[in-house]
This record gives structure tokens, C-alpha cells and sequence, in this order.
């Protein structure tokens, strides 16, 4: 079991999370799947699901997503 | 908020994409450098906003996720300027509106003075004009050190001058010199003498001998109160003699006015109107004959006092000479008002009218009103004694 991790395995980018308003995405590689209440980011190795109610994109541009609406939960996918 | 308002500067399109692949139409569209906000899928179509030259390219992302994009609403200026295309007038004078806004907040709009007791306000004003601190002229034109320098030069009576402008106002301060106080003459030898005739009624000697007492009768000239006084050894000596004396007067006043007159009698009137914008006048007339009677003005207010923009006016009239004749009784009228006027002129400061009485006569075309008027008055006045 690896404690450690190594360059590979963090994922580029950050994650801002504003309360349970907003979340900020960036390096994000592309939009897997999206509707009002859930969001799917390519993140490169691994898969961020958003869900929620009433989610909003924001702005994406960049490979920067700014979503807004009623966050539930954050979830990492591989 | 400054992107949004960036964003309505350059106008955006509010659109919808329907059908296809929602995913893949956003991924291509930031692929193509394509910016996207306000993105929405309800699962049936994507709501989104886009800057208008995006949204030209829009059309090869949606072709290629199999969308059909459809303008929902176009929002921002350009589109505002495109649509009153027609109402060219408006945007004229909407741009005009703009600039003299922006050209008349580089001006004057107000001119105080404070700290002035013995200098009017007018008179400074006057000054600050004619060395050019007037309502309208370009605040960087003036040259306040200069003014300043200009305005103690002018007044002596002034010890330190500052023009402050603060937005479109101009404040001139002002400190005064403060003058020394004249020395009071209480060292020149003078009598008190009678200024007119009449019954003494009280002597309120302060300094001096009283040369009179109740109830004498003085003429005009007649000493009063003496400013020579007899010391304990016989010898004599002159000094400032002060003190009022109080005498029961008679004065005869009169007035008169002729039944027939010549005068300039108002013949017609009218007002002469003018637009005020920032010290400029515009004529609201094309001609206007006739003598300046008064003016008045009638500018905006504002919370902080008048603002320079309003409507000035003169009021003209014509006057015609033509010969006026009074009936007897409105001559009288006319020569009892000039003889209150004579008599208000003669009893001024401190007396007591004790009784007015008139007699009227009516001779050569003319009334002629006699007034006598028994006052109680001071009749005390100085006069130097001449020491060789």
C-alpha cells in the first residue's frame, strides 16, 4: 500500500469549494455529462461528480469551471 | 460587476441548443476558445450566453455535436445602437447629454466668499470677475496664487486671501485686518450749546458747569453746559465738556406739491427673457425697446444652494412725458407724505414728539401744508472753546 503519492498521481488543477454555493474547477479536460442536478468533469485520471439542485455553469472557458447552485455532494471517480 | 458591465459594453446573445450532445457541443465550444457563462441543461435544450463574435463561431461546435442553436435574446449596447438606428435624434442628443456633462463638470458652478466683515461680498465678487473667477470659466484655466496676490494688492484692509475649489465650487477666504480703535477727543476744551430753541426740560451734565436749569429758555447758540470750571484758588480751567440737554421744541416743517405736473408716466411694459447656463445668457426675444425697470432671476435649486442654470429676466417699460393734474385733494395727500418725509429727516435719534399740528393752504396752483411739531428732543451740541 502506497502512503505517499507520487507527481502522477495528483491531479492537475485545483478545487475551490464555496460553502455548499460554488465550486471552482480548474484543469478541467472536458464535460462528461451535465443536467440540472449533477455535473461530471474529465479531470484527466480521474472523474469529479457534482451533484445538487438547480446547477448552473457559470463560465467555463479554459479549462476553468465555475459552477453554481445547490452543491449535496463531491465525489472522485476513477 | 465590472464584467457584467464589460459584457453589456460590448453586447452578448442569450441563445439555446437543442438536440445533440449538450457534453460534447460545451467541450468543443471551449476547445474553439469559445466563452461560455450562465450555462443551463434542463435535459431537454442548453441555455447559455456568449459575446457576439463567439457566437458567430458557435455554429461549426453545435454542427458538430448535432445542435441546433437558436438566439433567445440579444442584449448590450451594440444591439441598443442598432436598434434606434432610425431615432438618430435621440442618440444625438443623448451623446450631447453625455458630453456637456462631462464638459461642464471642468467649470465653475458656484463662487462663495467667507471671512469678510468690513469688505461686502458683492464688491469681492466684483474682483474675483474681473480677474476672471467667474460662474462657467474652465477651472485648470485659473491661476489662484496669481488671483490671490491680485486681491491683496487691491485690498489693503486684507491680511490673508485663499481660493479654494472644491468640484465645481469655488470658496474665497478672507481674514481682515483688525483696525486700532479711534481715540475718543476728550482733551479739546468745548462747551455744550443750544442747536435750536426751545424750553429746558432736564440737563444730564456728565462734564462741565450747567449753565442752565429746568425750565429756562434757551435760543440757538446759548450756552448750555460751560467747559470752564473755577478751581478751589479762583483760577479758571477748560476743559471737555459732555452732557445732554433735553428742551420742550417747536419745528415748523413743510411741504408742498403743485397741482399741475409734467412727469414721465409709464406708458407700456414688458419682460425681457434669457436662458442662464454656466455665466452665459441667451436671449429668448427679438427685440425689445424701452428702460430697464428691475430684473430677477429664477435658477434650479439643488440641496447645497443655487445651481448656475435657470431663467433670467428684465422687466422694460416705455415711458411717455405727459402733464398730470392732481384734484385739491390729492395734491394735499402728496404735500402732507413730502411733509412726514421732511419731518421723519429732522427728528432722528433720540426725541419725543409731543404734538404735530397742520395747517393746509391753497395758493398759485399749488398746496403749500404747514406741520408744527412740539417735540421733546436733546438739543446739546459741541463747540470748541478757542484758547489763545
Amino acid at each position: 500500500m502506497k502512503l505517499k503519492p507520487t507527481k502522477e498521481d495528483i491531479v492537475k488543477g485545483n478545487i475551490e469549494l464555496f460553502g455548499n454555493k460554488q465550486i471552482i474547477v480548474d484543469g478541467c479536460k472536458g464535460v462528461i455529462d451535465y443536467n440540472e442536478d449533477f455535473l461530471k468533469l474529465d479531470l484527466g485520471k480521474i472523474i469529479l461528480k457534482v451533484t445538487g439542485r438547480n446547477l448552473i455553469i457559470d463560465s467555463y472557458i479554459y479549462e476553468q469551471v465555475d459552477l453554481k447552485g445547490e452543491i449535496v455532494s463531491v465525489e472522485f471517480m476513477n | 460587476m465590472i464584467i457584467n458591465f464589460l459584457r453589456l459594453i460590448f453586447g452578448f446573445v442569450e441563445f439555446e441548443a437543442k438536440g445533440g450532445f449538450p457534453e460534447r457541443f460545451l467541450n468543443l465550444c471551449t476547445v474553439n476558445g469559445i466563452t461560455l457563462w450562465q450555462v443551463q441543461n434542463d435535459g431537454v435544450k442548453v441555455k447559455a450566453c456568449t459575446p457576439i463574435k463567439a457566437y458567430k463561431n458557435i455554429k461549426k461546435s453545435a454542427r458538430n455535436s448535432g445542435m441546433k442553436v437558436k438566439i433567445i435574446r440579444k442584449h448590450g449596447f451594440p444591439f441598443f445602437i442598432k436598434n434606434n438606428r432610425a431615432r438618430v435624434g435621440v442618440l444625438v442628443g443623448l451623446l450631447f447629454v453625455i458630453c456637456s456633462l462631462a464638459l461642464s463638470t471642468c467649470m465653475l458652478w458656484n463662487i462663495e466668499v467667507t471671512g469678510n466683515t468690513k469688505i461686502k461680498s458683492e464688491v469681492l465678487m466684483e474682483s474675483l470677475n474681473n480677474n476672471g473667477v467667474r460662474i462657467g470659466v474652465f477651472k485648470s484655466k485659473l491661476d489662484t496664487i496669481a488671483i490671490e496676490n491680485k486681491l491683496l494688492d487691491e485690498y489693503k484692509d486684507l491680511s490673508w486671501v485663499s481660493i479654494n475649489i472644491f468640484g465645481t465650487k469655488a470658496v474665497l477666504e478672507v481674514k481682515e485686518n483688525s483696525e486700532k480703535p479711534e481715540m475718543a477727543d476728550d482733551i479739546t476744551p468745548m462747551n455744550i450749546v443750544a442747536k435750536k430753541d426751545g424750553q429746558i426740560v432736564l440737563v444730564e451734565g456728565h462734564k462741565g458747569a450747567n449753565a442752565v436749569k429746568e425750565g429756562d429758555v434757551v435760543v440757538k447758540g446759548d450756552l448750555l453746559i460751560s467747559g470752564v470750571t473755577i478751581n478751589a484758588d479762583g483760577s479758571e480751567k477748560t476743559i471737555h465738556a459732555t452732557g445732554k440737554v433735553f428742551a420742550k421744541t417747536l419745528t415748523n416743517v413743510y411741504g408742498e406739491c403743485e397741482a399741475e405736473k409734467k412727469e414721465n408716466v409709464l406708458k407700456s411694459s414688458g419682460n425681457k427673457y434669457y436662458l442662464y447656463a454656466l455665466g452665459g445668457e441667451i436671449p429668448l426675444f427679438f427685440k425689445c425697446k424701452g428702460e430697464k425697470l428691475y430684473k430677477g432671476e429664477n435658477l434650479l435649486k439643488s440641496t447645497s444652494g443655487e445651481l448656475p442654470f435657470g431663467v433670467k429676466w428684465e422687466c422694460i417699460g416705455e415711458f411717455q412725458k405727459s402733464e398730470i393734474n392732481f384734484t385739491e385733494n390729492q395734491s394735499g395727500l402728496l404735500a402732507l407724505f413730502n411733509c412726514v418725509k421732511e419731518k421723519r429727516e429732522k427728528f432722528k435719534g433720540e426725541c419725543e414728539i409731543l404734538q404735530i399740528s397742520y395747517t393746509k393752504n391753497f395758493l398759485d396752483n399749488k398746496t403749500q401744508i404747514k406741520c408744527k411739531v412740539s417735540a421733546k428732543e436733546d438739543i446739546a451740541e459741541q463747540k470748541e472753546i478757542f484758547v489763545e
